[in-house]
């Protein structure tokens, strides 16, 4: 691999790391604050795409697709969290699994009813779909780049939310002591169910803004859903800083893996988990049990 | 109520002015752990701006007492009123938002948040009770925290701990603050800091309820004491007569 084919791939890798993180980053916030076990967020995913896909066929018009869909997911979120997320708090998690197992179930047919299962592609939009000469050789995709810079700020967004806001501020409280948030006259339900509408909404919109450079098709949050697990793993339970490391780690070693082993490439980011968790056991960032 | 002070004025033979509605009531409280009847009846009323001792040996339900009036943990039967509306099974949000505040056994500092955030997170205005709370008043009144403000929450020492707890309640501005254990653990002259940050939060008109096992200082401060025994109130009445009693206070609370 000469040296302008290695950047292209480190830039696929860091952008495949950037969507994965804002999928990620919902699953360890829900688990991490809720103690809840997600396994629909993939789900979600997929309904981002899908929606990127119906919504731009609608309005021909991509970031309009964005808008209408995120806020589409969050209310979608409000709603799921209410009827049923909600029950799930202080279950244990043969109970959160089979449940949001089961909401896999319904929101793949939901999509199968709507979209049918052929596969779909998403146009990237003409203001975007040049390319940009990175060698005399190599070109690379606007498109791509654009994707990394969207997720860079919305990822800047949402560190300044937790840190810096007096919301972010409660969503910690109640993370840390739900009793004792309440006991303060937090809401602490309705802080959970915001949490859980952004993380919706985090997973769909990565999923719309990757609909262009992927494929859109039925189960596609599967494979989602087990990168962004393995990534919570890396990274530390709960740690929104860990789930941004491990999925710049599980984007970039996934992408190489697959242009340099191929035979054996689905088993790469397994290895980076295996490696990383022989050496701390909690997780990159995550609390020593 | 100008109008109506002089026309009691001119009528002292009239009928009385019908008596503030308690700020807190409890009536006929039961609460259960699984099969275990830990609260069996208790009655409580709290007067604005008053103080009650909560008394009684380990395991007799003070705890559980002050759980149930902010509805951490909801009563099995009974009910409660704040000012007069009933408040009985709502949430601890709901109930904390009609102006009552928990500094909780174990302070309950969210370990994640600096000692500011803490302060911050519930702040409220609220009660119209004298001047509101505020950080400068706060800071003002445990200047120990000042020093300590981007620290991380528990990284204070346990009396600086729960002056961050007191604190942070106030931020609430609350007119009835329920201290469990409002010294326990601390080095004596913290404690002196606690007792007489209290008294001076009873100046202000703050209702307390407070849980202590320095039975002299408690009974010194507070306006009214209970004593509960095995779930039930044993002794009701004005602290001043409970602290001059030495035979009660050994038959009860086995000091
Ligand atoms: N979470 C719980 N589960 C089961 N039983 C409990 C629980 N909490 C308290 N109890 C029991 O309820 C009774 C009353 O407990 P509570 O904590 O209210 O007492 P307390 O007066 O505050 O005691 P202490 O002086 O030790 O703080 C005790 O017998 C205790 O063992
Ligand atoms: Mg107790």
């Amino acid at each position: 691999m000469d040296a302008a084919a290695f950047l292209v791939q480190l830039l696929n890798g860091v952008q495949s790391g950037f969507l994965l993180f804002l999928v990620a980053s919902g699953l360890t916030l829900v688990f991490g604050i809720m103690g809840v076990i997600n396994l629909a967020h993939g789900a979600f995913y997929m309904i981002g795409a899908y929606l990127a896909f119906w919504l731009t066929g609608l309005t021909g018009n991509l970031l309009l697709a964005v808008v209408i869909g995120v806020a589409a997911l969050a209310v979608l979120g409000v709603v799921i969290e209410r009827l049923a997320i909600g029950f799930l708090y202080r279950r244990d998690h043969l109970q959160q699994v089979l449940l949001t197992f089961g909401l896999i179930l319904v929101l793949d047919d939901l999509q199968r009813l709507i979209w049918g299962s052929d596969f779909h592609s998403v146009p990237v939009p003409d203001l975007l779909s040049g390319s940009v000469a990175l060698t005399t050789q190599q070109d690379y995709p606007v498109y791509r780049l654009f994707v990394s810079g969207v997720c860079i700020l919305v990822a800047l967004g949402m560190f300044a939310l937790i840190r810096h806001t007096r919301l972010g501020m409660r969503i910690r409280a109640a993370a840390a002591n739900r009793e004792m948030a309440s006991a303060l006259g937090l809401d602490v339900g309705r802080l959970f169910t915001l949490v859980f509408a952004l993380g919706v909404a985090l997973a769909g919109f990565a999923g719309m803004v990757a609909a262009p450079i992927g494929a859109v098709y039925p189960g596609m949050g599967d494979r989602i859903l087990i990168l962004a697990f393995v990534i919570v793993v890396i990274g530390g339970i709960g740690s929104v800083k860990g789930a941004f490391a491990g999925a710049m780690l599980v984007g970039i070693a996934d992408t190489f893996g697959r242009v340099l082993v191929p035979e054996v490439a689905s088993m790469v980011m397994y290895a980076v988990m295996a490696a990383v968790l022989v050496w701390r056991p909690q997780g990159l960032f995550g609390r020593p049990a | 109520m100008t109008g109506d002070m002089m026309t009691q004025a001119r009528t002292p033979a009239g009928p009385a002015p019908p008596p503030l509605p308690p700020l807190l009531a409890a009536r006929d409280l039961h609460a259960h752990y699984g099969g275990h009847h830990v609260l069996q009846g208790i009655d409580l009323d709290i007067a604005p701006g008053e103080s009650l001792a909560l008394l009684g040996r380990n395991g007799m339900g003070k705890t559980t007492t002050v759980r149930t009036l902010i509805g951490l943990k909801p009563a099995s039967h009974g009910t409660i009123l704040i000012d007069g509306r009933s408040a009985t099974g709502l949430p601890p949000h709901r109930i904390a938002r009609l102006g009552v505040a928990l500094v909780p056994e174990g302070r309950g500092i969210f370990h994640n948040l600096t000692v500011q955030e803490n302060l911050y997170v519930a702040a409220r205005g609220g009660s119209g009770l004298g001047h509101r709370w505020d950080l400068d008043r706060v800071l003002a009144l445990f200047p120990r925290l000042a020093e300590r403000l981007d620290s991380p929450g528990t990284r204070l020492s346990g009396g600086e701990q729960q002056m961050l707890a007191i604190g942070r309640a106030l931020m609430t501005n609350p007119r009835l603050l329920l201290l469990d254990e409002a010294t326990e653990g601390l080095a004596p002259r913290v404690r002196g800091e606690i007792w007489s940050v209290i008294r001076t939060l009873k100046a202000e008109g703050v209702a307390t309820v407070i849980v202590d096992k320095d039975l002299a200082q408690v009974l010194e401060t507070c306006d009214r004491a209970a004593i509960l025994v095995k779930g039930e109130l044993a002794f009701s009445g004005r602290a001043a007569a409970l602290a001059a009693d030495r035979a009660l206070q050994r038959r009860l609370l086995g000091v």
